[in-house]
This record gives structure tokens, sequence and C-alpha cells, in this order.
């Protein structure tokens, strides 16, 4: 029977490039459902547990989209080694299955070490020939200095350029521990004959963008679709997200963004405060308050539909949150209108006729 | 007591959906007389679209869903507060200048959504919507796609111009796909009156009698011809020669003049239209996407319609079905405003003026049904199957109450064929238990059931005998390799049925109605496997056979005609019960369920054999009861030879 990953995840067309900002609470994770022939490749960027804030169960969705299926994720990529960003990964490799690994190269030092343990296991058990460095380039679909096609999209690996890698690898832990948001991989997909974009930025900060990306990047940059850094942090505007100085905004408005995602819990549910209101300010000053979608606001994710052609459609989803959030009230599941429905509606045989 | 008095949950629920949605935006809420709630759907597309809508909650709320009217201009919050206080129709009626048109499928007539109306018949949860879905599904729609759509295709209903004067049946052969453009012929049915609407506007149905024009390639092929039972069921029209070969000719125009006949093009389109209200966009369909290209075709096809300033042109448009190969949409272009006739004009100037005529005309959509035998046989699909029951040859034996109800199920279940014997004539006082009514009084009772089994379903092929099969032989009524189903239920003349049947080999079902219809028999006799009705009998003589015997009620009335034959009483409610079960017998026969069993005993009391709690009201009780040994019809022995040597006989 088909479960409820499988009905909202999967299209039911061919050709439609998919992304899922899911919500997971204090973190990130996105499913990109990417059209290969007639086929569809699934790629997960990141992953997050937050039972704290209800966030979606990504070991237990994931086992439901494959379940009667002998497929694993095709591609895991993790924008930087933070817990938020990695969580569960050992789990997703060891439950579902990864064919491939992208990654930024960055050694973690602190509390996150302990999860940069399972992203090695991880890495050790692929093997080198299936683990790739994520490194910034102009050129499209250019992975660790070769070209790996990913399903029928294109995509731009835009951070962390390579020489950053090198530069903070050399460093001292702690120094390397206060530049990983410098050294985030940032990745571009583009789909569709009239072109649209999304664009994932990990927790990429004021620095990354600022000295590294922006200019380098500038004519790579534009995109439909913006997952906002960090969380909604304002760490994406201001150095050290110290807001007394005025924000740097080239980065945004060269995106030129007509979306932008903000995966964070409600502001008051956030061990960090994210999303800051000075940062979703300026995300409403670019795009209009319609057109900011935080998810943990309503506890959604936000699914985009990029069909062959080019055109766009970008909806809400509660299903998959109720279905698979963590602690999520067992009464709220089911069908349509089931938990009202049954008291008011006097049903007494199935598919009754006159 | 109001809906939101006596479903506060609901009411509750309700308005916090409408208020938290990401999808709509709601801007007042107000409850009054009625519940309503206004504000946008938000569509992000290229950009965030903006789509105004009214939701309004009717009195048997949580029951149907809400109305939701799609509008032009946002409501403001004096107009949405004022229309609270209003009815539901009182709504309707004021919204209507506001209202805004798609022209795409499940949008009504007066604007509102009509997706959300029924519920979805294949889930096993409650058939009630929220809000918060019904708007998820709205927002689909908007996007521009149709959310969980059925696999039928009724466009005629999402058309915002319809027309109610007049509709077609359209049979198998406008499915004929070898013929890609021309022109159609429907006649006005004998059978179907124009039926006059409660607004009393008249209604005609006109059924597809003739097709014809081109193929891909340009070839114009022959036509198309509907034949079988035109002289019963439709208006005698022109002769064919008539419609096709003499463009002009005058017995044509007549019945077209008379509203007798239509006269119409039509073309077949690459993919199913969205609802329109212009004939631009027709014209895009027609020319496959390229509007001018469209234009020049319609032209070209119309041009003596258009030309003769025809005030009615009939057209229809033939697309791929989602389910079978082809769908239709039937139209009719009326003629708006008043111009001279075409006098002296060049090619060119011709073309533009035909073109700026053809723009005079509105367009109306025209409701369509398909007449034909797999759309008729589709309800019946997993319980009686056509493409079975069709290769089924069966004499009904008896034309009675109970005869009369088998041959019209049976018919309905879409058997081949069908054989109608009776002896008897129609009397007004048969009615009262009879399938036919006072209408068919003088009538011999086979004729009666021809009528009326035609109108039900005219793909079986009905045949009938007015006779006495005491006077015929068996051959005459129950050919080979037909079944035998007889309703006579008087020992006499089953016997002899039975005894002419067993000894040609032909199966025969048998039923009979006992106790005032409180109980019924019914038996199978396949010759020599199943106890024939000379066995049944001889077993009912014997103690502890397998035969039940079933006692008269002698509480029941006698009732008898003057030469004493008796006349058994039971209500048409009985008799209804006993054919519908013997049909289903026969029908599962026919299909190779049950054929171990040949004998069925239903009652709605305990019998001698039969034990029946009070807990049931009617069961049915089924056997198998193999030949009686002795029995001098189907176990009689053959004469043999016996060689005896001449010692031997010598010796005797």
């Amino acid at each position: 029977m088909e479960n409820k990953a499988k009905e909202i995840i999967i299209p039911k067309e061919p050709h439609i490039f998919r992304t899922i900002f899911l919500y997971v609470g204090q973190g990130d994770a996105t499913l990109l459902v990417i059209p290969d022939g007639e086929d569809y490749k699934y790629v997960l960027i990141d992953s997050n547990h937050d039972e704290s804030s209800g966030g979606i169960d990504i070991v237990k969705l994931l086992k439901d989209l494959f379940s009667d299926e002998d497929r694993k994720l095709d591609v895991y990529i993790n924008t930087h080694p933070h817990k938020d960003h990695l969580s569960k990964v050992k789990e997703i490799y060891e439950e579902i299955g990864i064919e491939q690994l992208w990654h930024s190269g960055h050694k973690p030092g602190g509390e996150h070490k302990d999860v940069y343990k399972d992203l090695e296991f991880v890495m050790k058990k692929l093997g080198d020939e299936n683990v790739f460095c994520l490194k910034g380039s102009r050129e499209d679909n250019k992975l660790d200095d070769e070209i790996i096609k990913l399903g029928n999209i294109d995509y731009n690996v835009l951070a962390p350029a390579e020489y950053v890698v090198d530069e903070i690898e050399d460093e001292e832990p702690e120094d390397r521990y206060r530049r990983i948001h410098e050294q985030c991989g940032v990745i571009r997909f583009k789909y569709g004959r009239d072109e649209k974009q999304i664009l994932i930025t990990g927790d990429a900060d004021y620095d990354a963008w600022k000295e590294h990306i922006t200019e380098y990047h500038k004519d790579r940059l534009p995109s439909t679709v913006l997952s906002a850094a960090h969380h909604g942090s304002n760490s994406f505007f201001w150095k050290n997200s110290n807001t007394e100085e005025d924000p740097y905004k080239e980065h945004l408005n060269t995106i030129n963004p007509t979306y932008i995602i903000v995966s964070a819990p409600k502001r008051e549910e956030s061990k960090h405060g994210h999303p800051d209101k000075e940062a979703m300010d300026l995300y409403k000053e670019q795009v209009g308050d319609d057109n900011v979608f935080h998810l943990g606001k309503k506890r959604e994710c936000i699914i985009v539909d990029i069909r062959d052609d080019g055109n766009i459609d970008l909806y809400p989803d509660d299903e998959l949150v109720k279905e698979y959030g963590v602690n999520s009230d067992d009464d709220n599941k089911g069908g349509k209108g089931s938990a009202f429905s049954a008291a008011v509606i006097s049903k007494i045989d199935n598919k009754p006729m006159g | 007591m109001d809906w939101f008095s006596r479903h506060t949950n609901w009411l509750y629920r309700e308005t916090q959906e409408l208020k938290k949605s990401s999808i709509y935006k709601e801007k007042y809420q107000f409850i009054d007389r009625t519940l309503i709630s206004t504000g946008n759907i938000l569509v992000h597309k290229e950009q965030t679209e903006y789509y105004p809508i009214l939701i309004v909650y009717p009195e048997a709320t949580p029951y149907v869903p809400p109305t939701i009217y799609l509008l032009k201009n946002p409501l403001n919050e004096d107009t949405a507060k004022k229309y609270s206080t209003f009815s539901l129709e009182e709504i309707r009626k004021h919204i209507q200048d506001n209202i805004r048109f798609f022209n795409r499928r499940h949008q009504n007539e007066d604007g509102s959504i009509c997706f959300i109306e029924t519920g979805d018949l294949h889930s096993d949860s409650a058939e009630v919507y929220s809000i918060k879905d019904i708007i998820k599904r709205l927002r689909i729609w908007l996007s521009g796609k149709i959310p969980k759509d059925s696999r039928e295709v009724e466009l005629f209903y999402h058309f915002k111009n319809r027309t109610y004067e007049i509709q077609y049946l359209l049979p198998d052969l406008f499915f004929d796909t070898e013929i890609v453009k021309g022109k159609y012929f429907a006649g006005l049915t004998n059978l179907i009156q124009a039926n006059v609407l409660p607004d009393g506007i008249e209604r005609k149905t006109y059924m597809g009698v003739v097709i014809f024009g081109e193929n891909k390639g340009g070839v114009t092929l022959s036509p198309k011809i509907y034949i079988k039972k035109q002289l019963i069921l439709f208006t005698p029209m022109p002769d064919i020669r008539d419609l096709i070969i003499k463009e002009e000719s005058e017995k044509k125009s007549k019945y077209i003049k008379e509203g007798k006949l239509i006269e119409g093009y039509w073309w077949d389109i690459p993919k199913e239209p969205e609802p329109f209200s212009e004939l631009d966009v027709l014209a895009r369909y027609i020319g496959k996407g390229d509007e001018n290209k469209g234009f020049r075709e319609l032209i070209e096809d119309l041009k003596k319609p258009l030309s003769k300033l025809e005030n009615i042109i009939h057209i229809g448009i033939r697309f791929p079905g989602r389910w079978r190969e082809k769908d239709w949409q039937m139209f009719r272009l009326k003629r708006e405003g008043n111009r001279p006739p075409i006098v002296g004009l060049d090619k060119n100037k011709l073309i533009e003026e035909l073109k700026s005529r053809l723009l005079d005309y509105s367009i109306e959509a025209v409701y369509q049904e398909y007449f034909t035998e797999d759309y008729f046989h589709m309800r019946n699909k997993g319980r009686a199957e056509r493409n079975i029951l069709k290769n089924v040859k069966v004499s009904i034996i008896g034309c009675g109450a109970l005869g009369s109800e088998v041959a019209d199920a049976l018919n309905k279940a879409g058997v081949g064929k069908i054989l109608l014997i009776d002896k008897d004539i129609m009397k007004a006082h048969n009615a009262i238990r009879h399938c036919l009514g006072i209408d068919k009084v003088a009538l011999p009772k086979v004729f009666g059931m021809v009528n009326h089994m035609i109108l039900h379903n005219p793909f079986v092929d009905i045949d009938l005998q007015h006779l006495n099969i005491l006077q015929n032989k068996l051959g005459n009524y129950l050919s080979e390799g037909a079944i035998g189903i007889s309703t006579i239920a008087d020992d006499n003349i089953e016997t002899f049925l039975n005894e002419q049947a067993v000894n040609k080999g032909r199966t025969v079902f048998y039923c009979r109605a006992l106790r005032g219809g409180k109980a019924a028999r019914i038996f199978r006799v396949i010759p020599y496997e199943d106890a024939c009705k000379t066995c049944l009998s001889l077993y009912s003589k014997e103690k502890g056979s397998p035969f039940i015997n079933i006692e008269e009620d002698e509480s029941l009335p006698v009732i008898t005609n003057e030469c004493n034959n008796p006349v058994r009483p039971a209500s048409a409610a009985d008799l209804k019960i006993i054919a519908g079960i013997f049909s289903r017998v026969i029908i599962d026969f026919l299909q190779g369920v049950n054929t171990d069993i040949n004998h069925w005993i239903w009652s709605t009391e305990s019998l001698e054999q039969l034990e029946l709690s009070p807990a049931n009201n009617g069961l049915i009780h089924t056997q198998r009861i193999p030949p009686h040994p002795d029995c001098p019809i189907c176990q009689k022995l053959e004469d043999k030879e016996v060689y005896i040597s001449k010692e031997v006989y010598a010796q005797l």
C-alpha cells in the first residue's frame, strides 16, 4: 500500500524536478527528487533530528519512501559537518543505504566531533571512489575536478573554494571550528527549458559570501528559490552577527530570489533564536511577506516542482510532518477530515449504492 | 437551529483553519445568518499569484462542503459583512457580477467550484472534507492542474455557456477513428419526445445516425450509418442519398426546418480541450494550436452555413478520451446581429468576410451522452460481464409477473439474445404485478415486453413468439445452444417442457413462487446431470429424499378465473425478490459461477426440512440433487440389440 512518503514525495509524472525542504526543527534537510530519464534519482542534502521541536524523523521517512524498492539514496550531500546538518547519517547509511557522498572537506572540532565520526564511518564504508569533495567551480556539473552529471538536471558547486579548504585545513582546531561556516558547501541546482534554479547555502556565513562567493560567482548566483543560509541567522548579513553595522546585501541582491525558504523551528523553540528577526526583515524586504517561507512557523515542509519546460510550482505540505514528525500526536494522523468527521458522519457501510 | 449551533466543534475547527492556512490568506470572516470567509488563495508560480475567493457555508454543513466562488475583485469589509446576513441563495445572486470564470473544468455555471461537492467514493474514510483539504485542492486547481480527477470526461458542465434546448445521443459509429473530420446527421428520436424542463424549456434529444468525412490523408470515406432499430427508435429519416449526395435536397431542408434533423460539422482534435466560451479558442483547438490555421479550416468547412447566414450552426469536436479512445463535445453556434447576404467578393475578401461573420456567432456547449454498447454495460461490470453474456441465447418461456421481471433483469444484464415466449394478452389487472403497465393492455405480453425491454437495453437482440408451447415443437422456441427459462409454474405444462427438453438435450431453469410469494423453488435441469422435473416428482414422494417439500399456505385466499384456472396471490414485492434471485442464479450460471448447485429454495419461514431462526427474514437453501435412478424421462433405458448364438438359443 502506498504510504505518505511515497504519495507526497514521488511525482506522479516523469520529468519533474521536485525539491522538498523538510521541516526538521533546528537544522536542515532537503530532499531532491531528480528526473533521470523516465525514472528519478534521490539526493538528500544534510539531515537533522530534532525531538524538541517536532521535526521530521528522516530515517523513518526514507524507509517508507524506499519500502518495497531495492534502492538507496543516490547521493547524500553534507554542506558542512555540524550536528544539525549531519544527524543520523550513519543510520541512513546502514538502514537505507547511500551510493555516493559529497562533502565540504571540513574536519571539525569541539561538540561536532562525534557526529563527524559518523560521517567518517560512512566515507570509509563507501570508499574513495564514491566520496567527492565539494570544490567551487565555474563549470556546470563539476565535482571534485570531475564532470559528474546528476540525472537530467545541472548544478554548480559554488563553495567552498579549494583555496579556502586548504587554508582552513592548516589551521588550529579552534580556528577550524570558528571558520567552519566559511568552508560550507553552496550548490545551485538548475532545471527546465525556461531555467529555474534552487540555491542551497547550508550555513555559509558573511565571510564566505563576501570574501569568496558573491563576486567570483555573480553570474551563477541568480536563483528562483533561495534556501536561506544558517536557518535565517543574521550571520548571512553581518560579520559575527553584529547588527550594529549596515547589513551586507550584495549577495541577496545578486541571487535575486523569488522565494526564500527558512529552515528553522519557531524562534522560541530555537536555542539560537533562529530565525533572527533582523534577517527575516531583510528577506521579507527582498521578496515580500508572502514569499518567505519559515518552515517552523506552521511546522510545514515546502515543496518546489520544476517541470522540464521550466514551469515552477511551490506549495506547502503539512502531511509529512503529521506522519513523520518526532513526537507528533498520533491522533492527528489519518486521512482527510478523519479526526472530526467520525464525530459527525454516521457512516455505516462502505461504498453503498442506490 | 443553525448548523453552527449544532456542530460547534466543526465550526471551531473550520474558523481556525481559515485563519491559519498557509495557502489561503483570509481577510474577513463573518458569521450572522451565514458563515462566510473571504480572502486570497496564494499560488506560487513564476511570481506569487493572488486569487480572491468567497467561501460560504450552507445550512447542511458539515454534511456538504462549503460553496466557494472565484471572484474578479476582492470583497471589502462592508460587503463581506452584508453577505453574512444573506442566505446562500441570496449570496449566489448578489455575487454573480463579481464572478471570475476560468474556462476550466470543475467550475460551475454560477462560478462555484464543483470538485469539492462530492466525496471520494473510493475512499474508506468518511466523505467529509475540512476546509483545509478543500483549500489544498483549490490551490492545485488554480495552479493549472486538476486535483484527483475522474476518468470520466463530462466537459459540458464546465462550459460557461450551455444550451438546454437540445442534446445528443452518440452511437458507436461516432467513435470510428478512420475519419477525422466531416459532417454528421442526427435525427429527433421517436421514443424520447421533447421533454419539457421545469423552467419551460423544451429539450429535444437527437440521435446521431450518420457520420462521414475524410481520413487523415484527406480521402473522403463512405458514410457510417446507424441502422439498428432505426424504425423503432428514430423518426424516419430522409433517404441517405438525400443526406449525403444531394446537398440541396428539399426533403432534407424540410426536416431540418421542422427540427427533425440536425446537419452538423465536426473535427477530431489531438488533445482534450479546456472549457471555453470564445470562437478563437475553438479555432486554436481545431488548428492544433495555430489559431489562424484553425480559423481557415473553420471558414472552409462552414462556408455554406456562413454564406447562407444560418441562425444556428451545429458542430462537434472529438478528442482523445481518458479511458475510451475518443470523447466528444458538441456545440451550437448562434448568430447574433444582422448582416446582408454576401455578394460578389473575390476569394481573399470572401475569406475575410466569412471570418468576420463567423465571429458574429456565440458558442454554446450542447450535452451529449454516449449511446454505445461499452458505455451502457459499464455499469454492470464485475457482476454481469457483457463480454461473456453477449454470446448467450436464452428463451424466456412464460412472460407473466415473474417471467417479465426475469426477462427485464437478463436484458439489463446484457444477455446477447433473448427470445420471449408467451400465449397471453395483457389485461389491465395484470399491471398490478407485471412489468408492463396499462398502456399495453390488449397487446400480447411478448409484444409489450419487446417494447419495454428495448427502452432499457437497445443492444440486446430481442425476439418474440406469441404461442402456446403445448401446441408447438420445442425447436420452435428453444433452439440448440439456447438456455430455457420457465416461469410457467404449471406442473402439466412444465412436465411436457421437461420431457421434450431432456430428450433434445436442452438446459432449462425453472422457477415458481410458493406460499403467496413467501417462498420459491428454483431448479436447473441439465439433461442427465441434474435431477429433471420428473426426478424431483419421484423424490418428493420418497421419505428421506433430498427433496424439500413446501406445503401450501391454506390461509391464503383462493382466486380463480371463470374457467377455474387458479390465480395465485402474491404481491409484486415478493415476485420481484424471487425474480431477482432467479435472475442472479441464471447470470451466475452463465458466467460459470456456482455451477455445482442445481436446486435453490428461498423462504421467509421455517419449513419442515429447513430451519429458519427468527433472526432470519428470508434464506436461500442450496442443493445439488442428482437424477433419480428410476426416472422414466431422464434415466430411461434405451433398447439394445442382444446376440444369442444358435446353440444357446436351441437350448433355451
